[in-house]
């Protein structure tokens, strides 16, 4: 007898083989009938399996196979129906037709809008706080700023104040302008 | 578009591919009438093919249904990259390894024996080979059957189709990774350990 019996491994790919075509048989398979028995075992009771699984098929008589298609092409056939009767159908109607077709559904759907749209309200009411609180705090920053201005701050606050007050008094000195000018 | 590559002779037919698409076009131009064709083409290879991941013919029948639903609503998706036949296999791969996972199946996978005779369908008991030589010789073979499918059941959905696919439906390695997104390397590997696991649940066959 030549070498080893087969590994579990090799008597898989006998029966199994992942490759397509023939696979060559070993040497030690042709000689030793303790591997010749487990390959051929293993191989039995897969085709056995096969066997049945074709035999099922076969035994189906037209009868099933008729009344599978009617079965399919029924489904199809109204699913195709609905499909039409949507596109048909305008939008608004078939809107209408669909909460009066699930009232529960409509109904449970305007709440849950409103129960968003109160939601929203009170969280914007709470943030909104927020910026009139800041803006207050602005205010009383700008009337205490005097108190805290330097002499330099002071000085520019006092030359802008002019530059506005001769601007205001523009029309009246405009009388002293040449006529040109005017 | 070419085919993906790997697709069967069967699949790849230039004058099977021209008809094919030809009627897609009426299917969805909005005539319902003319995926008929494909139904009556395909229905025993789907149906097969289901009924050899599952192993109870109503859920096989359910599901080959669902599959053809699924087809025909999908059917403006389909590009015409693949041969319909390739596309259908994915959709059947795809549904099958969804329904796997949702739910127990009503009969065990593995309880091959009463699985399919269904009350309430027409579908006939499964041919149970025998081959009368003794009553101790067809009870083996039922424990043998009963064994495989408990091994089957132990692959996850996925290897399940693979080894299907490759060893009970002899597809090539190329189609069944058209047929389940997957490439050629990954097929084998799959099948591979697939193989292995069963071995190692057929221990005791020896």
């Amino acid at each position: 007898m030549s070498g080893r019996h087969m590994t579990e491994e090799e008597i898989v790919n006998r029966v199994f083989p992942v490759d397509e075509g023939p696979a060559p048989i070993p040497m030690h398979q042709a000689v030793c009938p303790e591997c010749q028995q487990r390959v051929t075992k293993l191989r039995e009771a897969f085709l056995l399996d096969r066997g049945v699984v074709t035999g099922v098929i076969e035994s189906l008589p037209g009868d099933f196979w008729a009344a599978q298609r009617r079965a399919i092409l029924g489904r199809i056939s109204e699913l195709a129906a609905v499909e039409a009767e949507e596109k048909a159908t305008p939008f608004p109607a078939r809107f209408t037709r669909s909460i009066l077709q699930r009232p529960a559904l409509a109904f449970g759907s305007l709440a849950a809008a409103l129960a968003l749209v109160a939601g929203l309200t009170v969280l914007r009411g709470g943030t909104e706080s927020g910026p009139a609180a800041g803006a207050a705090t602005v205010a009383a920053v700008t009337a205490s700023e005097p108190a805290g201005l330097s002499a330099a701050d002071r000085e520019d606050d006092e030359l802008l104040r002019s530059v506005d007050s001769v601007l205001s008094s523009e029309a009246s000195h405009e009388a002293l302008l040449p006529e040109v000018m005017r | 578009m070419n085919d993906l590559p790997g697709e069967s002779s069967r699949a790849a037919d230039p004058g099977r591919r021209e008809r094919e698409s030809e009627i897609l076009g009426r299917v969805r131009a909005g005539d319902p009438e003319a995926f008929e064709y494909f139904v009556k083409t395909y229905q025993r290879k789907v149906f097969r093919l289901v009924y050899t991941l599952v192993r109870n013919a109503a859920e096989a029948d359910a599901l080959t249904q669902d599959i053809f639903v699924k087809a025909w609503r999908a059917v403006g998706d389909f590009k015409g990259e693949a041969a319909f036949e390739t596309w259908l296999n994915r959709i059947a791969v795809n549904a099958v390894r969804d329904s796997v996972r949702r739910r127990k199946p009503v009969v065990s996978f593995a309880d091959l024996a009463a699985a399919e005779e269904v009350e309430g369908t027409d579908l006939p008991r499964a041919a149970e080979p025998t081959d009368g030589t003794s009553p101790e010789r067809d009870a083996q073979s039922r424990q043998i059957r009963r064994r495989i499918g408990e091994a089957l059941e132990a692959l996850s959905p996925r290897q399940r189709a693979i080894f299907v696919m490759k060893h009970y439906e002899e597809r090539s390695i190329a189609e069944i990774g058209a047929a389940t997104g997957i490439d050629d390397g990954t097929v084998k590997s799959h099948l591979f350990r697939a193989a292995r696991k069963l071995r190692q649940k057929l221990e005791d066959l020896r």
